[in-house]
């Protein structure tokens, strides 16, 4: 069961985004972000937004429900958001006009609904959801190792006040490495302890959070034992740290990242130029 | 000759007794040792000297004719001598094959087309070149230390010791491991490989028996396996083709009682059926 | 009467996703109490895949387990009693260990069965007894103990809860010579004295021949046999068929008959070897 959880959710395929430069991703989804952030509810800057957003995800091969796996762990918090400041937010409140032309406030006990906390409800929904949804995009088209790479090389700047960028990153990568290896064995450990009778699955908090101890125990010193070994292969290869070391896999910017860089450029000045001048406010 | 210890003697810092008495062994470019103990005999104590990852309490190890203690060397002795583990998970760096394989090289900063080469070069060594965008855990325990090896070969190495990395295999991936090992050999890298199955002693060129840290036998495969006696106490035995030669001849029939492999056992009772 | 009786089961690992992949197809068995029964396969066989379904720790997508004639499925008590009755030993138990004691962890089992007091000690002290753990090691910590001694204290923990049935996944894997015959002569003994029945997987085709009076042979998720030990290595050609490693003796006895020497072909021992030669050499010596 714990073999279900997929690690950094890449989604393999083969299209225009997959093919980026990872450092190009990685940047670009700060320059989406940002525009998430400019955009405003009150102009068309929305719709441009949730608009690009389908479009990265259709360049990329990647299937729309996708998003939806991906916004599916937050819709709690979104939804607890949303009621809150659909309930709660003080403003101009808002009021249903009846048949007979009697005008009601919507206000009970102490909820009232507001014309802002409608636009901020919005606002909330598709904001985060766009937010979600861009940065989910850069895990689909990105293996984690690539992005390990991608960080290590644009934070490489750092090394020289004795930042360990190096060290971060290979951190990742054993932490990458070793996660399928852990998962497994902890299936097996408790395999093992449910084989001498051990209950995981009921009794009380106290019960269970115990019940664990055999399991957690046994992981861990695997997991020591593990970096252990580890540690010695290491230094049987030679592995001295990050001075001198070169890297097999080189990564190169091309033409292609020049296009998706402009377009995201484009995009971000759009949204900025439509919020400045507040184009399509007649809209809504 | 390749390595050389001179009254080798270490001692673990909990250890009650030494692991290693004194040990005077040489060991030849181009050959291949099986180095045999049960647990606890000192074996792998003496891998770990051969590539400086223990430096020895008293006596001096050389490789190539540099001392493992020169610390400003130790970069060039581990590139000569490779390690493979026990362990196929706890060895394997990189999250894609070739990635894994590139580990060492990056470490000695060879050039990126260079490396690339050597990788393409050690994964066709070890026959794993359609796995090398593969993840390690998708591999079998056989595959992840051909991985391994291909990652030793990718730093051009002298010699590759090999301590106890097939006992947690199965069948299948020993077997694969052993044949990986004879056509490295062939090809003219030194092999050592520590162990405590028989079958695999009968393979090499010479057979070192260890015991309590001293080194109790030390021949061709042959010459070890004639003391069954000596083998016993050391908590090991021979394979079982040579245990039933010696007991046919044991009741008074005329036999070749000296086998090590199958093939000469056939051999052995053929002789013996058609006289 | 049979003590584990499998009906065409079935399991498939992943069901419904593009990495699915069947374990046991229609596969039906049925092992009578008291034996000493080896299981073969290769590795993906689905030998780990049958002894986990021994105790419900899986459950079969298709057809029944049942333990002394009950359906372990039936309803979730019966499930939980049974489970106990099947003591099942993983691959390198060792690293299942956990408590401050190596008499704590032996005592886990028992106790999460519900035993306390004096009848704990006793199976505590018992199973210690027959995994060859002395009163001294029950006191250390199971991580001062050599490979071996983690292996025997591992299993005590199963053997301390009495199963009916013990099932051992390669439980000499990875020790050296003297490690493997202490632990497979401990379990040969435990077998003698207990009269259970004892279900042991292994890959070395010589300790399967040496300790079962059973043989289990699985091949890609089927039964290929099951037989008396005798009967499963005189078919020892269909075992090389499928790739599985038979013991040196008998390798050597196939290369005799293939050269038109007249040898049993069921030979898997040195004795047997040594009996068969005496055999044939007299009879040449008669014509």
């Amino acid at each position: 069961m714990l073999k279900d959880i997929t690690i950094g959710q890449y989604y393999p395929s083969v299209s225009f985004v997959h093919n980026l430069d990872p450092r190009t991703k990685l940047l670009l989804s700060f320059v989406f972000i940002a525009s998430v952030f400019i955009a405003r509810p009150y102009n068309i800057g929305y719709a441009i937004i949730i608009l690009m957003t389908g479009a990265l995800y259709i360049i990329s091969k990647i299937p729309v429900k996708m998003i939806f796996k991906g916004l599916k762990p937050i819709i709690p918090i979104i939804i607890f958001t949303v009621v809150i400041n659909l309930l709660f937010l003080n403003g101009e409140i808002v009021e249903i006009r009846w048949i007979d032309g009697e005008t009601v406030p919507l206000r009970w006990w102490i909820f009232k609904i507001t014309y802002e906390g409608i636009n901020y409800a919005v606002t909330i929904i598709i904001r985060i959801s766009c937010l979600i949804a861009g940065t989910s995009l850069l895990t689909y088209t990105t293996r984690p190792m690539e992005l390990t790479d991608a960080i290590e090389t644009l934070l490489s700047p750092l090394k020289k006040i004795k930042v360990p960028v190096h060290e971060f990153a290979m951190m990742m990568t054993i932490a990458l490495r070793f996660i399928p290896t852990l998962i497994d064995e902890t299936d097996k450990i408790m395999s093992a302890q449910k084989a001498r009778g051990a209950c995981l699955d009921n009794g009380t908090l106290i019960q269970r959070a115990k019940a664990l101890i055999p399991i957690l125990i046994p992981l861990m010193i695997s997991a020591f034992r593990r970096a252990d070994e580890l540690a010695l292969a290491m230094e049987c290869r030679c592995y001295n740290g990050g001075e001198g070391r070169t890297k097999f896999k080189q990564l190169r910017i091309s033409a292609r990242d020049m296009v998706a860089a402009s377009v995201m450029i484009l995009f971000l000045s759009l949204v900025i130029i439509v919020n400045k001048f507040n184009i399509g406010w007649f809209l809504v | 000759m390749l390595i050389e210890t001179e009254n080798l003697s270490y001692k673990y810092p909990r250890g009650k007794d030494n692991a290693l008495n004194g040990i005077n062994v040489t060991i030849n470019k181009g050959e291949f040792t099986a180095v045999v103990g049960h647990n606890g005999s000192g074996k792998s104590t003496l891998a770990k000297h051969f590539n400086a990852l223990l430096l020895p309490d008293a006596g001096v190890v050389t490789v190539d004719g540099v001392e493992t203690a020169n610390q400003g060397q130790l970069f060039n002795i581990r590139t000569k001598i490779g390690m493979v583990f026990q362990n196929p998970d706890n060895q394997i760096v990189g999250t894609v094959v070739e990635e894994d394989v590139a580990f060492g090289p990056e470490n000695l900063g060879i050039a990126p087309d260079e490396i690339a080469r050597r990788v393409d070069k050690a994964l066709a060594t070890v026959d794993m070149e359609q796995y090398r965008k593969r993840a390690p855990h998708q591999l079998s325990g056989g595959q992840k230390q051909r991985v391994s090896i291909a990652g030793i070969l990718a730093m051009n190495p002298e010699c590759i010791v090999l301590d106890e990395a097939t006992s947690m295999l199965d069948p299948k991936g020993r077997k694969e491991l052993l044949q990986a090992m004879t056509s490295l050999n062939k090809s003219g890298t030194t092999i050592v490989n520590i162990t405590h199955f028989m079958e695999e002693a009968a393979i090499a060129d010479r057979v070192i028996i260890m015991k309590d840290g001293n080194i109790l036998l030390d021949g061709t495969p042959r010459e070890v396996f004639a003391d069954r006696e000596i083998l016993l106490n050391a908590g090991l035995d021979v394979p079982p083709v040579s245990r039933f030669v010696k007991e046919i001849a044991g009741l008074g029939l005329e036999i070749n009682d000296n086998v090590i492999s199958e093939q000469e056992c056939v051999e052995a009772i053929e002789t013996l059926l058609n006289r | 009467m049979a003590v584990i009786e499998i009906q065409n089961l079935s399991y498939i690992y992943n069901p419904g996703t593009p990495s699915a992949r069947v374990a046991l197809k229609d596969f039906s068995i049925s092992i009578e109490a008291g034996k000493f029964v080896g299981i073969i396969g290769h590795t993906g066989s689905g030998k780990s895949t049958l002894i986990q379904h021994f105790n419900g720790l899986l459950k079969p997508a298709n057809g029944k387990v049942l333990i002394d004639g009950i359906d372990i499925w039936e309803d979730k008590k019966t499930l939980k009693k049974l489970r106990l009755e099947v003591g099942l030993v993983f691959q390198y138990p060792e690293y299942q260990l956990f408590e401050e004691t190596v008499e704590k962890d032996i005592a886990f089992g028992p106790l999460n069965m519900g035993l306390e007091g004096e009848e704990l000690n006793i199976s505590v002290e018992k199973a210690a007894q027959f995994a060859g753990i002395d009163s001294e090691m029950l006191k250390k910590s199971p991580f001062e103990l050599s490979g071996g001694q983690k292996r025997r204290a591992a299993i005590a923990g199963v053997l301390a809860m009495h199963p009916k049935i013990l099932v051992l996944d390669e439980p000499a894997a990875g020790l050296d010579p003297v490690g493997r015959r202490m632990i497979l002569e401990q379990i040969k003994n435990y077998h003698k004295e207990q009269k259970n029945t004892v279900i042991l997987v292994s890959h070395s085709m010589e300790d399967i021949a040496k300790y079962a009076t059973e043989v289990l042979v699985i091949n890609k998720g089927e039964k290929l046999m099951y037989a008396p030990t005798n009967d499963v290595f005189r078919q020892s050609a269909k075992l090389a068929e499928i790739g599985l490693a038979l013991p040196q003796i008998t390798r050597v006895f196939h290369d005799l008959i293939e050269k038109g020497y007249p040898l049993r072909p069921d030979i898997y021992t040195i004795a047997d070897a040594k009996n068969e030669i005496v055999r044939i050499v007299r009879e040449k010596n008669q014509i």
